[in-house]
């Protein structure tokens, strides 16, 4: 799994990549939060997402509830095939702005 | 021989016996230097002159720096070593032409270049006949002062010395043949040392149960590949695959220290990344220019399930994941011998290998040709794998071997290939399912309760459902379902403390698959594990709530004696016909 910030303006875009699992969501979640603090717009890209599991699901809401908090927009973008699956069984894919 | 007023009959009797001495001297010659003298005398005796010199070309004929040194001389005055410019003097003229020269008198020639002051050797009359055979000049051999009342040499005395220069030069031409073949068989005897030198290093058979097999076939005596398999500590295995530019004796030389490096340093250097990087260190100051090599050094370690690997410029190593899935890794450094950057380390790549396979060749693999004439090429290799991917790694290997020695070509260049794999013990399985059809124990794992081996986990469920027959979607969401299930024990169950152990079980019965987890953790009261509702975002119900809904049944069932838990996770398998409608 691998996470890399990427600023454009007044906008900032998390890249996540790869299998995010118990062991890794920590990483993610740490990230989009610290994102979130920064009191801009934030965006997930889950393009190169291949594993999401509930954990990695609880990081996704937590920066979405967050967001609301300092009341900054918390979209996802590109979502991969195997993480849109996993937030249509977690029935959230219409809870998320997805771009 | 040619005494002037001789019976012609007697004359003629005479140049055969002549003849016959020459081929003698051309059945026993060795080589030039030994049979110049020889044959020189023979002819020099034969035209009754006071001194006669053999003079050898040494360069290429139409090369302007060629010289016609001389290599023999009998006579007074001995001029051995004097060389001239290749198109220089009456000797020079003699090659050029390549006709024979008659000077009845020196002193009426212009080309003539006496000879020093100091040998105060006079030359009267001289005649030089080219030592050529079929197109190849050899040099030309002089004789100088006709010996008798009458000093000049007469057209006769040419024709004569014209005669025997032909025999002459062939016995010449055998005896630098001569010199090569014995020099080759040298040469060769020493290849064949070599060979069976570079043979002892590399390992031998594996037991089929080993995690690494290695192919290696030498296209010619001595290679520039090689490939070594060493265990070491806690079950793992450090694997290196190396090929050294260039070939013969320089590459064969250079594979040698490659090797040794890895067998010494591979055993004190734990990662591969390092291992690589030292290895480089010490081979730069071996390579000469241009020569480099490229190497994939990795190691296996079956507890994780994992092999972790460093590739300077090698060809990228090929996983097969599954199906007919495969991913190529580009090497992230240069070829060593290339750069000298002096890294501490160089780049190191992690597989996941559960189930999985992975190969390691050098490009004698791809490149070389099938019996149409056509390139195996990486596509050709995959569909090699992939035909014979049931069989045990060797069959596969040797199914390689197979295709490519097929052709009435010999091989172009050397091919080496390994392959590390971490496959499901498919034989125990086989036997089962002839014990009771349909049911079969496609997984049997302990591992320690830490969210690192979740990633192993799915490896080997998804692995399991593969074997099962089901198409990848379907593993993969068994995989998502017990990667939550074994979460929930490792967080709850052990209290997130790592240090206990989970059992997982993975088993075909008839049309569905059992995935059982065993752990050592206090015992769960059954309501507890009831999902929550989604609209809870808490987290920790979700993943319940993924077990359910990925599965057909999720139970707790009574666990073996000693133990905290047993969970049994339960998917039928997809139906193989159509969908009624």
């Amino acid at each position: 799994m691998s996470v890399r910030v990427s600023e454009q303006g007044e906008a900032i875009t998390v890249f996540l990549a790869g299998e995010i699992d118990l062991e890794h969501s920590p990483e993610a979640r740490k990230a989009l939060l610290a994102a979130l603090e920064r009191k801009k717009p934030v965006t997930a890209d889950l393009q190169a997402v291949t594993y999401l599991d509930s954990s990695g699901v609880a990081s996704l809401v937590e920066a979405y509830q967050k967001a609301q908090q300092v009341k900054q927009s918390f979209a996802l973008a590109r979502v991969s095939e195997p993480a849109l699956k996993v937030l249509a069984l977690a029935r959230l894919d219409k809870v998320f702005t997805i771009r | 021989m040619s005494e002037r007023g001789e019976d012609p009959v007697l004359r003629r009797e005479r140049y055969l016996e002549l003849l016959a001495d020459l081929q003698d001297d051309i059945a026993s010659a060795q080589d030039i230097t030994h049979a110049a003298p020889g044959i020189l005398k023979r002819l020099a005796d034969a035209l009754h002159a006071e001194s006669a010199s053999l003079f050898l070309l040494e360069g290429e004929f139409t090369d302007p720096r060629a010289r016609l040194v001389c290599r023999a001389c009998v006579g007074p005055s001995d001029i051995t070593g004097i060389a001239v410019p290749a198109g220089g003097g009456i000797v020079g003229r003699t090659v050029t032409t390549n006709t024979a020269q008659l000077i009845a008198d020196v002193t009426k020639d212009p080309d003539f270049i006496p000879p020093q002051a100091t040998t105060g050797y006079v030359i009267r009359s001289l005649m030089c006949a080219p030592l050529s055979l079929r197109g190849q000049r050899f040099g030309a051999v002089e004789v100088m002062n006709r010996l008798g009342p009458d000093p000049k040499f007469d057209a006769r005395d040419l024709e004569l010395l014209e005669a025997l220069s032909t025999t002459a030069a062939l016995a010449l031409s055998v005896a630098q043949l001569t010199e090569k073949l014995m020099a080759d068989a040298k040469v060769r005897r020493e290849l064949e040392l070599a060979s069976e030198v570079q043979r002892a290093l590399l390992p031998g058979a594996q037991p089929d149960e080993a995690p690494v097999h290695g192919l290696n076939l030498p296209a010619r005596l001595v290679s520039g590949d090689f490939f070594d398999i060493l265990p070491l500590r806690g079950g793992r295995t450090a694997f290196a695959l190396a090929d050294v530019s260039g070939k013969g004796m320089n590459a064969a030389l250079v594979m040698v220290k490659a090797a040794t490096l890895f067998r010494s340093l591979g055993k004190k250097v734990a990662d591969p990344g390092t291992l690589l990087a030292a290895i480089g260190r010490e081979l730069d100051e071996t390579l000469a220019m241009g020569m480099f090599v490229t190497m994939v050094v990795g190691v296996h370690d079956p507890a994780r399930h994992e092999v972790r690997f460093a590739n300077a410029g090698h060809q990228p190593p090929l996983l097969h994941e599954g199906g007919t899935r495969f991913t190529a890794f580009a090497a992230e450094d240069p070829p060593l011998g290339i750069v000298r950057h002096g890294k501490a380390r160089y780049h190191e790549t992690r597989v996941d290998l559960a189930g999985r396979s992975l190969y390691v060749f050098t490009d004698g693999c791809t490149e070389g040709l099938l019996p149409d004439g056509s390139r195996l090429g990486v596509e050709g290799l995959r569909k090699i794998l992939l035909q014979h991917a049931a069989e045990p790694a060797r069959g596969r290997l040797d199914a390689v071997a197979r295709a490519l020695q097929q052709s009435d070509q010999a091989l172009h260049d050397d091919v080496t290939m390994i392959v590390i794999e971490d496959r499901l013990p498919q034989e125990k399985q086989r036997r089962q399912e002839r014990r009771r059809p349909g049911r079969a124990v496609l997984v049997q794992q302990t591992l320690p309760a830490q969210v690192a081996q979740l990633r192993v986990v799915r490896r080997l469920v998804e692995a399991g459902a593969r074997q099962a027959g089901a198409a990848g979607d379907w593993g993969r969401d068994l995989a998502l379902a017990v990667d939550e299930a074994v979460q929930n024990i490792i967080r709850h169950g052990y209290g997130g403390d790592g240090k206990g152990e989970i059992q997982l079980r993975m088993k075909r019965l008839g049309d569905r698959i059992a995935v059982e987890l065993v752990d050592f953790a206090p015992s769960v009261k059954q309501d507890k594990v009831q999902g929550r509702r989604l609209e809870d975002l808490r987290p920790g119900g979700l993943g319940v709530h993924f077990m359910h809904a990925l599965t057909d049944q999720v139970k707790f069932l009574k666990p073996p004696a000693g133990a905290g838990n047993r969970l049994v996770l339960s998917k039928r398998l997809p139906n193989r016909g159509k969908d009624p409608k």
